[in-house]
């Protein structure tokens, strides 16, 4: 862990979340898993909504099934992101390497947890026609996440309460929030790379007929995927690489916060100096 | 902050100098009532019925609260979704 005074500087945290996810490793499989539904149906979700354009507001009913669908899969992915936040807060009070320990959710965390995420998907979708409040409502679905994860009681007020907390140390926020705005662009468009190469690659392999692969993976000018299914699947893989990472940091803010609050830094650091020769 | 509880009296013992403040009950207490939790410094009767509630896992009242929340939550975020695309598909053509 980094020793630093500065305790919720956005390069400690940024630092400690690679660390935290390096001991958390099979829980991470686990949100990858129980994201999959809820990533596979926003795909589709917006594939429609692409594909049907103007006339969306001619097919409501059919919107309005595959939005159940979407808001039905939270169920599962939201416990996987809570048996995900558990295993980070374990690591980062223990440093050591969580077992099974952290399966073992209450059912107010995932309560907490469930309701502060429909809340946030609800702010989601009344924004989502701007475009700018997307990153942020998303990045506040993950810090909600964690917040919710924290609290030992059933509670509608407390997840809000420390979200509010968090964000009055807006500048720590907006630099992770810039951090993961970028990392998602990064990540978008190397997965783009990914799939290129393995088809560059599978073409010099021969005996592979790759003209469909190649027309489904046709992309524009700027690198997007022109088939709106495959756009629309590489934001949900996206979204599924960066998620860890952010939540991991969220878990690693609310961490050090309550540390430097607690005044726990302190302990530890009169600790290390009397152990110094 | 620390010298002023220090020249205060115990709420328990009189005889005693104040050595923390209760973050519940606001009470000055000596080093012997005063117990940390999580950190923070707490009277013996705060912290029974802190411990007490935490053990409780919350009253009936705010789960059910809870619950009927989410189920509200889930029609609101599903009308909202629906709600959202439609003003999307018109405002960005």
């Amino acid at each position: 862990m980094n020793d630093s005074r500065d305790l919720c500087s956005p390069a400690g945290i940024l630092d400690d979340t690679p660390w935290t996810i390096s001991r958390v490793g099979p829980w991470l499989g686990a949100l990858w898993l129980c994201s999959i539904p809820l990533r596979l149906l926003q795909a589709n979700f917006f594939r429609e909504l692409n594909d049907l354009g103007s006339r969306a507001t001619q097919y409501a009913d059919h919107l309005g099934g595959l939005a159940t669908g979407v808001v039905l899969s939270l169920l599962l992915a939201v416990a996987g992101r809570v048996v995900f936040v558990r295993a980070c807060f374990i690591s980062l009070q223990s440093g050591t390497r969580v077992g099974r320990e952290a399966i073992r959710i209450s059912a107010a965390q995932y309560g907490n947890a469930l309701y502060i995420t429909l809340f946030v998907e609800t702010l989601f979708g009344l924004s989502m026609w701007l475009f700018a409040p997307i990153p942020v409502v998303a990045l506040v679905s993950c810090l909600a996440t964690v917040a919710a994860c924290r609290a030992s009681r059933p509670s509608l007020i407390e997840p809000i309460r420390t979200v509010a907390r968090s964000v009055a140390n807006l500048k720590v926020l907006a630099a992770l929030a810039a951090t993961y705005v970028i990392a998602f662009l990064i990540a978008f468009f190397n997965i783009g790379f990914a799939f290129a190469l393995g088809l560059w690659v599978a073409g010099g392999a021969g005996g592979i007929d790759l003209a469909r692969w190649g027309h489904i993976l046709r992309t524009n000018e700027f690198g997007i995927p022109e088939e709106s299914l495959v756009r629309w699947l590489f934001v949900a893989g996206t979204a599924m690489l960066v998620e860890p990472f952010c939540l991991a940091s969220f878990a690693a803010y609310l961490h050090r916060a309550q540390v430097r609050e607690t005044g726990e830094d302190l302990r530890r650091w009169f600790e290390s100096l009397r152990r110094r020769p | 902050m620390a010298a002023e509880i220090q020249r205060k009296r115990c709420a328990n013992h009189p005889e005693r100098y104040g050595h923390a403040l209760c973050m519940t009950c606001g009470k000055v207490v000596c080093q012997e009532c005063a117990t940390p939790w999580d950190g923070i410094n707490y009277c013996a009767s705060c912290l029974a019925r802190r411990r007490q509630g935490a053990r409780k896992g919350g009253s009936a009242l705010s789960w059910a609260a809870l619950a009927a929340t989410i189920v509200l939550l889930f029609f609101a975020a599903r009308t909202a979704m629906v709600w959202g695309a439609g003003l999307l598909v018109s405002a960005w053509p």
